[in-house]
């Protein structure tokens, strides 16, 4: 849903389906729609890996990358998002192993980018507030960033996950009530 | 009112509260101090938040146009199992888009809870998605439908009527006649436990939750429901068109079974052919959609028998008295005749209810971590002619000793049935474990940090890396 809210927005706006079948037949401004739509989320999801803003773009281009090559064997396209985040996981789990070490890492899949780095050095609070997310469980934090980087819209933050909207609603609600805890325990939140 | 839980402030800062929800709670507000403040702090940690994620923009677009231009040039070529998939997966969304049968699979769901209430008078069977979805009907605040159940056929035929009442208010009554005779009665009020029996006569039996949650209708979000009934709507198989059912025009539909949580035995063909199929099928009316006839046809538990369980007679929204819901019509100073402890849905459940099934049915797991299908799977050894099979169900001991070890199953269900539901990658390989068998993979799920807990065959209990499982 847009930002405002209004069904109009949300009717001009194609689903994830569509966009990978357009993908599939060749579009690729419908795969560069999925990435404006989803990247920020996987972004988020690689920051808590690396806690590294210029590695979790690496790692984000990455993900989009062998999402690409990988689209056709997606059974159903609709679970894009849930797709994407196991892309993710692995991804991440593979830098953390150590597989990836430098930009050797990123193997040929990302030879001819030249990765910039995206995210300029945050406020102190955006910090704090992105660290103390990184402590969360993960099933919390995914829940925090599909929804706070889905425009604040609870059905497509459920997609995403490919979660029921309760689970959606309590995964949230857990969250905040532990990132309050940490948060202000720290005394680092106004 | 009483002060919100916490959890509410941060859905209201959320805007992911109906908003008859809202009021309620700015009601609160405006006369609550210490909730105002706190709703205060949550709401900075609200804009905190959207301000922190709005830094995840920064050189999107540059790294957009980076990966474009990285992409390869072929094509991505889809698979032919894509294919079929995408092929069914229309027909079911072409059901969802339509709101008439969305809003007919929400009143199907009220229905389903009839059906609930027989399976566990029959039988340890259980469903808590059906038991929450009873009691979370938001279109309508009380209910009261007939029920006729009847298995024909097989080794034990019986016919049974019946009355249910739900009441958002108040909480679920089920009266059940066999032969004109009232013989039980089951009320689930809305703050205690489920108690059973004949009015004026002792408990037949008490079911007392560990986790008040897992039975507490109040803590159930109206969303589960909501969310239940997106479940079902896929699963609309056909319609099957327009007649007249107690005086009202209806329109029917018929429906998936396994969407109710409910599944057949599994082995109940006999040597005149296969069992028929499961069937569901639900009229409602034309103009407000509501229930007026729910028919449930799946096997019976003994071979060669079918269940029939019709719900009909519905009437919605009609005033139901407080005293419906009063365990006090049983005598409850005297001990009920089963007094059930549910524990909490835990891990630790899942292993003690995995070890006594395996101690009682000596060799074997349960087929599947699903109590209806376990409950089915145990009447249907005890209906069984084979002596060999029916050996097995002599280490269940009383009733009261059988629900004693059987209920850690039930609550370690529930545990593996939610862990699935909120979309944990967790699997169980029950009929090919062994019991005893240190090396199998029982159960396994994925933690929040990426690892793996495995319970293996002889029920010891792991903690592995990703990628070690």
């Amino acid at each position: 849903m847009a930002p405002d809210g209004t069904a109009e927005n949300q009717v001009v706006a194609a689903s994830d389906e569509t966009l990978v079948l357009g993908t599939l037949r060749g579009d690729r401004s419908a795969f560069a729609e999925l990435y404006d739509r989803r990247a920020r989320f996987i972004r988020a999801i690689c920051y808590d890996a690396t806690r590294d803003s210029h590695v979790a773009s690496d790692l984000t281009q990455e993900v989009f990358l062998r999402a690409y090559r990988k689209l056709g064997d997606l059974a159903d396209p609709a679970r894009f998002g849930p797709w994407l985040v196991s892309i993710a996981r692995r991804v991440c789990l593979e830098w953390r192993r150590g597989r990836i070490r430098d930009r050797q890492m990123l193997g040929q899949s990302l030879h001819d980018l030249e990765v910039i780095g995206p995210m300029h050095a945050p406020d102190d609070q955006v910090t704090d507030l992105r660290e103390a997310i990184a402590k969360l469980p993960e099933k919390d934090r995914l829940a925090l960033h599909s929804f706070y980087l889905q425009e604040l819209d609870a059905e497509q933050a459920r997609t995403v996950l490919g979660l029921s909207r309760s689970g959606l609603y309590r995964a949230l609600a857990s969250a905040r009530r532990k990132l309050a805890e940490i948060l202000h325990k720290q005394e680092t939140f106004p | 009112m009483t002060c919100p839980d916490r959890d509410k402030w941060a859905l209201l800062s959320m805007k992911l509260l109906e908003p008859w929800q809202a009021s309620m709670l700015e009601e609160h507000l405006m006369e609550c101090e210490s909730c105002r403040e706190y709703f205060t702090q949550d709401r900075r940690d609200q804009a905190a938040l959207v301000r922190t994620y709005e830094a995840y923009d920064r050189g999107h677009n540059e790294l957009r146009d980076q990966l474009m231009a990285s992409l390869p040039e072929e094509v991505p070529q889809r698979s032919r199992g894509g294919i079929i998939f995408h092929t069914v997966r229309r027909l079911g969304d072409s059901i969802m888009t339509n709101p008439k049968i969305r809003y007919t699979a929400a009143t199907l769901s009220a229905a389903a809870c009839l059906v609930f209430a027989f399976v566990i008078l029959v039988g340890p069977s259980r469903s808590l998605a059906l038991d929450k979805i009873g009691h979370a009907v938001q279109q309508t605040q009380t209910m009261v439908a007939d029920l006729a159940v009847t298995i024909a056929g097989g080794t034990m035929p019986m016919s049974v009527t019946g009355k249910t009442y739900l009441s958002r208010e108040y909480g679920s009554r089920t009266e059940m006649y066999m032969g004109g005779q009232h013989f039980l009665t089951t009320i689930q009020p809305v703050d205690g436990p489920v108690v059973s029996g004949r009015p004026g006569e002792a408990l037949g039996f008490r079911i007392k939750y560990d986790d008040p949650s897992m039975h507490d209708p109040a803590s159930f979000r109206p969303d589960d429901y909501i969310e239940k009934l997106w479940e079902l709507t896929g699963n609309a198989r056909a319609e099957l068109g327009s007649d007249v059912i107690d005086g009202q025009d209806a329109v029917g539909f018929e429906i998936d079974g396994a969407a109710l949580g409910l599944v057949g035995p599994t082995a109940s063909d006999t040597a005149e052919g296969p069992a028929p199929p499961t069937s569901f099928e639900l009229w409602v009316n034309e103009e407000t959609f509501l229930p007026v006839r729910y028919t449930l046809t799946m096997p019976g538990a003994s071979e060669g028998s079918l269940l029939t369980v019709v719900c009909d007679r519905f009437r919605w929204d009609v005033e139901l008295e407080a005293s419906l819901f009063d365990t006090s019509i049983f005598k409850e100073d005297e001990k009920p005749k089963f007094d059930v402890r549910v524990p909490a849905a835990t891990e630790e459940a899942l292993i003690t209810g995995l070890r006594s099934y395996s101690e009682l049915i000596e060799g074997e797991y349960p087929s599947a971590l699903d109590f209806t299908r376990i409950g089915m799977d145990f009447y249907r050894i005890a209906s069984s002619a084979d002596e060999e099979q029916k050996k097995k169900l002599q280490g269940l001991g009383d009733p009261q000793t059988m629900m004693d070890r059987l209920m850690p199953l039930y609550a370690g269900t529930l545990f593996f049935q939610g862990m699935v539901r909120d979309g944990v990658e967790a699997e169980y390989f029950g009929p090919q474990v062994t019991p005893g068998d240190a090396e199998a993979v029982l159960v396994r799920w994925q933690l929040d940090a990426g690892d793996w807990r495995v319970v293996y065959g002889d029920l010891h209990v792991e903690t592995l890396p990703a990628g070690d499982e």
